[in-house]
């Protein structure tokens, strides 16, 4: 099983098409808990970026909600469910996502008033 | 509301039971409980366990070839809501479920028949060879006790 969520330093996956590839976690954003998880948003930089990225850099520092996620996720119904790998996608200035896909699955966790551009754009939300 | 079948065991996964496990291209593997994930998470095959259903089904424990299965099965296709057609299914499972416990009865018994067979070959080959084993506990105490009145009644002679 993998451990608890994710803090500073995690590198989260990037499942949008905004051409980053890897961020690295500085902080975790309005979070009681120890670790964030599923749905939370994270101040990242990036790390890795495509060579011909032109919204974002490497280097870069970004918002990003984490949408989905290796640890176990309790849904509405009392079971479980969890991904294959963690997974961010980034998000502007104004909150709205800097990519205009989103790779893989998203959680259904998601706040849906907050990222419902995010929900809509990506093909499974599970 | 879907009742699922466990990736592992192929038992049926309640709602509000188990987890998932939803790979990145969204296909989802689904677990009745800690013990089917946790053999999956090993990469361990269901084939082989004894105890799933996938494993007995190849060593043909279970009845794997009937009509009644391909009723019960997958279907995507959005139905418009009908209520005499949801009275009618609704009976007909219910009956189709007798007409499968039936027939795997009978195959459970087919598959017996053989058993009885065997059991009196195995009794018959432990009564030729350990007839001590096969003899109750009594009998033998019994005799071991004469044995060794005996054995003091000759030591007592010889002593004489």
């Amino acid at each position: 099983m993998p451990g608890a969520g994710i803090q500073m330093m995690t590198r989260l996956r990037v499942a949008d098409n905004s051409g980053a590839r890897v961020v690295g976690v500085i902080r975790v954003m309005r979070v009681r808990r120890r670790t964030g998880t599923v749905g939370d948003e994270v101040v990242c930089s990036i790390k890795e970026a495509d060579p011909g990225a032109k919204k974002v850099k490497k280097g870069e520092v970004h918002r990003a909600v984490v949408v989905r996620g290796k640890v176990e996720d309790a849904r509405r119904d009392g079971s479980t469910m969890r991904c294959s790998d963690w997974a961010a996608a980034l998000l502007g200035p104004n909150g709205q996502p800097i990519g205009t896909r989103i790779r893989g699955v998203v959680s259904s966790n998601l706040d849906r008033s907050k990222y419902m551009k995010i929900m809509s754009l990506c093909r499974v939300i599970i | 509301m879907r009742l699922e079948k466990c990736y592992v065991c192929s038992s049926t996964v309640y709602p509000g039971h188990g987890s998932m496990l939803v790979r990145n291209d969204a296909t989802c593997v689904r677990f009745c409980r800690s013990k089917c994930r946790k053999n999956f998470t090993m990469r361990r095959n269901p084939r082989y366990m004894k105890w799933t259903k996938a494993a007995r089904k190849a060593a043909g424990k279970e009845m794997v070839m009937d009509s009644t299965f391909e009723l019960q099965r997958r279907r995507n296709r959005v139905m418009k809501y009908d209520r005499e057609l949801m009275s009618t299914t609704l009976s007909a499972m219910k009956e189709i479920e007798k007409i499968r416990g039936r027939r795997e009865k009978s195959f459970f018994k087919d598959r017996m028949k053989v058993k009885a067979k065997v059991d009196k070959r195995m009794a018959l080959k432990d009564l030729a060879q350990d007839l001590e084993i096969a003899q109750p506990a009594v009998v033998r105490e019994r005799k071991e006790l004469r044995e060794a009145s005996k054995m003091r009644v000759s030591v007592q002679g010889m002593e004489q």
